[in-house]
């Protein structure tokens, strides 16, 4: 009888005509579509040479180079990796900054680097990368593309397989770069056990505690991505860091203002936030 | 062409998801009697998947393959690999599926208990990451290890035991409560509200066509 | 004192052999330490099925693999059993394909265990496992609008829907069809799924520890309604139900475990203070 009724009761309409009746659809287009326009904004006045603000130091990114530095002194590898991130993940876009930038130090410095993978589309990317790394360095003949590498697929497969890796080839620098999950300790433990200096970069907030505990530089959330921009040293991708912060800046406002509506016993921002 | 295509094929896959999310008219959208756009499109993605499965099967063919054809350092392991890959999918597939016992057995008996050895290395390995990292330096370095103490102590048995959840305050487990529900949910969102911004920044980028790293360039 | 500055440098191999002395004792001699119920996380994923009325359908998700089942393994099961108990059915679907094998297997060996007790838990009529479908949040949007044109009418094992004769009263996964969406995730896709695409759903959770803290905001924003906190959420269900079990033999384990953590990072501190002072003179 129940059900009956809910069948016959009215299918909530929708929003502006067209829109779906769901919670929040009007404030997420509105959201998505300011954040859109700010986007493009700052980046029309970074491509005009408007001054836009610099993206602060970020202690993460120099270990990067005082890492490489380091293992080309001991004569050691560099490895990199990330986990189980497909082309389409924009943690996997990110790596790719982090990538990039260290290929293109252990090009310079004549330093060997080891990229494995847990996700073969995105390895044959890697390769490439660090192989265009080598050649803008002008050494594509130091290039091998044995040391990039596809463990598994499957978690703890990849996992040995790394951890491996590490135990025979002892590189003095260990970059975990991406969304991790419980293979990151196992990971982080094997770099230093063999004495390795580790830099993490994630994301993933459930495997901080991990990282914090075991690597010797931490970035956390959204360091991460503003490191891929400022590593990329783009004018196009620092104003995209740059709008994201406008628009955190609004976010706070919009929740104090809304703390305070809730406060005095007004869900007139509630409201405004679930239309 | 080549890296044109890609970026507006991008973009207009990108454009098009986003619509199916908020116009209603698109999402019920029927291309013929009982057939709507979203379904046609959904199940194209899932043919999608089963083919990165098979292209993931020959690209692990192909480089392990070359590992054996040269003979490089640990060859006999991509042997291994191959055979254990093929026959556990021509087992799967031409011996009764996932109803026969030789393919559940081995995924009962050899997966399941591997996967769970090797998540079981996480205990050993947090003893002695925390043995190593945990020193009191500074006053943050106190704090840490007052709440990390509280906290474990709230979440198992012997904190109950300690200082009872009756008591004063709810015991450990009331204040580990606290710590989760109020400072840790509030650093959460923090960091929640950051990713999802810096995630979106970089979904704008890649539609935009402004990322194209996913294209194999350096830049 | 120069034994005391050794604190600050043992070998990882100790460490490691009374890690594993101090889990494995208490599996062999249970210590008998009292568990408490969370009234905030637990006990409203307990009272959700207990409201239910027999012949009510919810959905479970196995998100997790082999790696987890420790944890939620047990969730499951007892979820599983609670529900089976009450009448409640259950259609089962996998995000994780490594999951998806072993969350049947799990629940197999519970249906098995109620049917020799004289309790329901009929194949096809009191639960379906429809398994993972490739596809990812795309195919579980698709999932809500035709439930059986997603899944290709095909559960795990093969068997069309059609024969099932559960799968005839849920065509689609809305709100009138499914009275909750129990999930058991290790990681990702997970969680997400559901508060983004299934956001005005009746949403329960079974989390592993390490995700708890961040399981905790959505929690207290409303977006879930229950959390089964890793191996303490599994124990404390099984005793709702007045059904120890497995997660409840190991709670002790879990204590030692910590307490030798605990005693470790107080060791390593006398070391470093011991080393510190030494090195000041």
């Amino acid at each position: 009888m129940l059900n009956l009724l809910i069948l016959a009761a009215e299918a909530p309409a929708r929003k502006w005509g067209i829109f779906v009746p769901d919670d929040s659809t009007i404030a997420g287009l509105f959201l998505a579509l300011t954040m859109g326009v700010l986007v493009y904004v700052m980046i029309q006045r970074a491509r005009a040479g408007l001054p836009i603000p610099e993206i602060r130091r970020i202690p993460g990114l120099e270990a990067f180079e005082e890492a490489v530095g380091r293992a080309t002194e001991m004569g050691r590898p560099v490895h990199i990796t990330t986990y189980y991130q497909d082309v389409g993940d924009y943690d996997t876009w990110a790596f790719w900054a982090y990538l990039a930038h260290v290929a293109k130090l252990c090009a310079s410095y004549d330093t060997r680097i080891i990229n494995t993978n847990s996700e073969w589309l995105t390895m044959t990317v890697n390769e490439e990368i660090i192989r265009q790394a080598y050649l803008e360095a002008g050494r594509p003949d130091a290039f091998n593309p044995d040391d990039v590498r596809f463990m598994s697929d499957w978690q703890f497969g990849y996992t040995m397989g790394v951890a491996g890796m590490i135990a025979r080839e002892k590189p003095a620098a260990n970059f975990l770069v991406g969304y991790f999950y419980a293979e990151s300790l196992i990971l982080a433990e094997a770099g230093a056990l063999v004495g390795a200096i580790q830099v993490a970069a994630t994301s993933s907030t459930a495997q901080l505690p991990f990282f914090v505990a075991s690597c010797d530089y931490t970035m956390i959330g959204e360091e991460f991505y503003a490191g891929a921009a400022a590593l990329s040293k783009e004018p196009v991708i620092y104003g995209s860091v740059v709008a994201q912060d406008v628009t955190r800046v609004a976010l706070v406002i919009l929740i104090i203002i809304g703390a305070v509506f809730n406060t005095i016993g007004s869900s007139l921002i509630v409201d405004m936030i679930k239309y | 062409m080549k890296r044109e295509v890609p970026i507006v094929l991008t973009f207009l896959m990108t454009l098009l998801r986003f619509c199916f999310e908020m116009l209603e008219p698109m999402l019920n959208y029927q291309i013929y009697e009982g057939v709507t756009l979203f379904s046609r499109i959904s199940f194209s993605v899932t043919f999608m998947y089963c083919m990165g499965l098979f292209m993931g099967l020959i690209n692990l063919t192909r480089v392990h393959g070359n590992t054996i054809r040269r003979r490089r350092e640990h060859w006999i392991y991509s042997v291994w690999l191959l055979i254990v890959m093929y026959g556990y999918a021509i087992l799967g597939l031409f011996f009764g599926g996932m109803e026969s016992k030789p393919f559940t057995w081995i995924y009962d008996a050899i997966i399941v208990p591997l996967d769970s050895t090797m998540f079981s290395m996480l205990a050993f390995f947090i003893a002695s990451s925390a043995y190593r990292a945990f020193r009191i330096r500074n006053l943050e370095s106190i704090i840490m290890m007052v709440v990390a103490f509280v906290v474990m102590l709230g979440n198992v048995s012997l904190g109950e035991v300690i200082w009872s959840s009756e008591s004063f305050l709810g015991g450990f487990k009331g204040i580990k409560d606290w710590f989760l529900a109020i400072p840790n949910a509030a650093s959460q969102r923090a960091m929640g509200i950051g990713i999802f911004l810096g995630a979106y920044a970089a979904i704008l980028r890649v539609a935009l066509g402004l990322e194209k790293r996913y294209l194999g360039s350096l830049d | 004192m120069k034994w005391l500055e050794k604190l600050d440098t043992i070998d990882p191999r100790w460490v490691y052999i009374i890690m594993a002395v101090s889990l494995v004792f208490p599996v062999l001699k249970p210590i008998g330490l009292a568990i408490t119920i969370d009234e905030t996380t637990t006990v409203p994923v307990f009272n959700w099925i207990e409201s239910l009325q027999p012949g009510d359908i919810v959905v479970g998700d196995v998100a997790f693999s082999g790696g987890s089942e420790g944890e939620l393994g047990p969730q499951l099961q007892s979820w599983f059993r609670h529900c089976m108990i009450k009448g409640v059915k259950v259609i089962m679907v996998a995000q994780w394909n490594t999951g998806e094998r072993l969350g049947y297997t799990l629940l197999e060996q519970v249906a098995n265990e109620l049917e020799a007790e004289g309790i329901s838990a009929e194949y096809g009529v009191d639960w379906v496992y429809v398994g993972y479908k490739p596809g990812g949040t795309t195919l579980w949007r698709q999932m809500q609008l035709d439930f059986w044109g997603a899944c290709a009418e095909t559960d795990m094992l093969g068997n069309s829907f059609q024969d099932l004769p559960l799968m005839h009263r849920f065509k689609k996964w809305d709100k009138e069809s499914s009275k909750g969406i129990m999930a058991f995730v290790a990681g990702s896709p997970g969680l997400p799924t559901y508060t983004t695409y299934f956001p005005d759903y009746e949403i329960y959770v079974g989390n592993v520890a390490v995700q708890v803290p961040g399981a905790m905001n959505t929690l207290r924003a409303g977006q879930i309604k229950g959390l089964l906190a890793g191996l303490p959420g599994g124990a404390q269900y099984e005793l709702l139900l007045n059904r120890p079990g497995r997660a409840v033999k190991l709670m002790d384990a879990q204590s030692m475990g910590h307490l030798w953590i605990m005693v470790l990072v107080v060791l390593g501190n006398i070391g470093f203070y011991m080393k510190s002072r030494a090195r000041d003179e």
